[in-house]
């Protein structure tokens, strides 16, 4: 069957139309949900205090992204935010028990991830554990209102 | 008296036309599709999409370099040009796409489907139509007003890709940023479901905006070839405005909620 040049045309138009809708589904937002078959497990941690930190945001081990912040919630009783990491499957079995999370700055004005310090124990913490030991962001405003009541003290 | 009776009158008859150009909206959108006429709508996909295309191309390509450019040389004061990937994506998924889009659209595509509309009215071939028991509404409105509807949406998309990478032509081989930053600090910061399907409702809102207006203007023009030009004119003008105005109202509904 022979098409006119027109319907060839308007079918190019379509067609480059839905390479553009996939270069921005997947090459811009980095969308990977419709895909992403590792459902990873899941680890969650009580923190003080957490700053800028968001739901999406990286968690990582000497640098290397290991899994990102599901969730942040208010815990009622002690006041502290519960923090629900997803850890991707492929790290399953590694993270010792012992291991410290604290939440850090990329830079001096970039975004909140959580860097995960591992332990040393061989007992490793399996889906739905705790991390128990963590350290709570730095609020840089609180820091240098501390710093300036010390000098004031000291001249006194 | 005199005064309050001028604005009455003339508040009433910004209603009826409101109204009429809503009655006839809503005709030309729900008129029972037939597979006979599918050729129409397929010839005004080519005369109002594909006829469209090569300037949004070039004007995207152009938008996204200028934005690299731009961005470029305020955020290397900062030591933060590693974010200009982020920016660029932004701003154009969010607010240059679907406006940019949808002016060059309402420039090019728009006024001439008035102008052929009321050339259509003024040579009384509406009317002949109209004897020949063919409803114009059917055959010359409403496959207009669905390409424009449909087209509209699909060239803000390509216009956001093509602008994307010539921003990242700009700042990768000429400027010298990392590729791998680049698309990164994107994605990052880029979401699918808040930004780039935002970014589409919008142009789709837009559309439908500029379209009405085009096939509508043309359909009521005064039938002389000094009301074509009027008619145009107005297209384009009322357009323009409307894109703008509808585009405030959709980011403060769409985007204020975010960070």
């Amino acid at each position: 069957m022979r098409y006119a040049a027109l319907e060839v045309w308007v079918g190019l138009f379509i067609l480059f139309t839905l390479l553009a809708f996939t270069a921005l589904a997947f090459q811009v937002s980095g969308l990977t949900t419709f895909y992403e078959k590792d459902k990873g497990y899941e680890v969650s941690a009580y923190f003080e205090e957490v700053g800028g930190l968001k739901p999406r945001s990286r968690v990582t081990i000497a640098g290397v992204q290991v899994g990102r912040v599901q969730s942040i919630t208010l815990d009622p009783k002690s006041f502290s935010a519960k923090i629900k990491l997803n850890i991707f499957s492929q790290f399953k079995d590694l993270i010792p028990i012992d291991s410290s999370a604290s939440i850090v700055t990329s830079g001096l004005i970039g975004d909140n991830y959580i860097m995960i310090d591992p332990g040393a124990d061989f007992e490793t913490v399996q889906d739905g554990g705790f991390i128990d030991e963590t350290n709570s962001a730095i609020i840089l405003e609180r820091l240098i209102g501390q710093l300036i009541f010390n000098q004031n003290n000291e001249t006194e | 008296m005199n005064f309050f009776g001028a604005i009455g009158q003339s508040i009433l008859k910004f209603l009826q036309a409101l109204g009429f150009a809503s009655l006839f909206l809503f005709q030309a959108l729900f008129t029972k599709p037939r597979l006979k006429s599918f050729h129409l709508l397929l010839k005004q996909f080519y005369v109002v999409g594909v006829l469209s295309l090569p300037i949004i191309i070039f004007a995207s390509f152009f938008v996204g370099m200028v934005l690299a450019l731009q961005g470029y040389t305020v955020m290397v004061k900062f030591g933060a040009e590693s974010a200009l990937g982020q920016l660029i994506a932004l701003s154009l998924v969010r607010e240059l796409g679907p406006v940019l889009g949808g002016l060059l659209f309402a420039g090019r595509a728009c006024s001439a489907l008035t102008a052929e509309i009321a050339l259509l009215k003024t040579t009384e071939q509406l009317d002949s139509l109209r004897l020949l028991g063919v409803d114009p509404i059917h055959r010359i409105i409403a496959p207009r007003l669905w390409a424009g509807f449909i087209c509209l949406p699909m060239l803000v998309i390509i216009f956001n890709a093509v602008a994307i990478y010539g921003g990242y032509w700009v700042s990768v081989d000429w400027l010298g940023i990392d590729s791998g930053s680049f698309w990164s600090s994107m994605q990052s910061s880029v979401n699918y479901r808040e930004d780039i399907i935002n970014g589409v409702i919008k142009s789709i809102v837009f559309a439908l905006a500029v379209t009405w207006i085009a096939v509508y203007q043309g359909y009521v023009a005064m039938p002389t070839s000094e009301g074509i030009g009027y008619a145009t004119t107005r297209t384009v003008v009322y357009s323009s405005l409307v894109i703008l105005a509808l585009d405030f109202i959709l980011t403060a509904v769409m985007f204020t909620g975010l960070k």
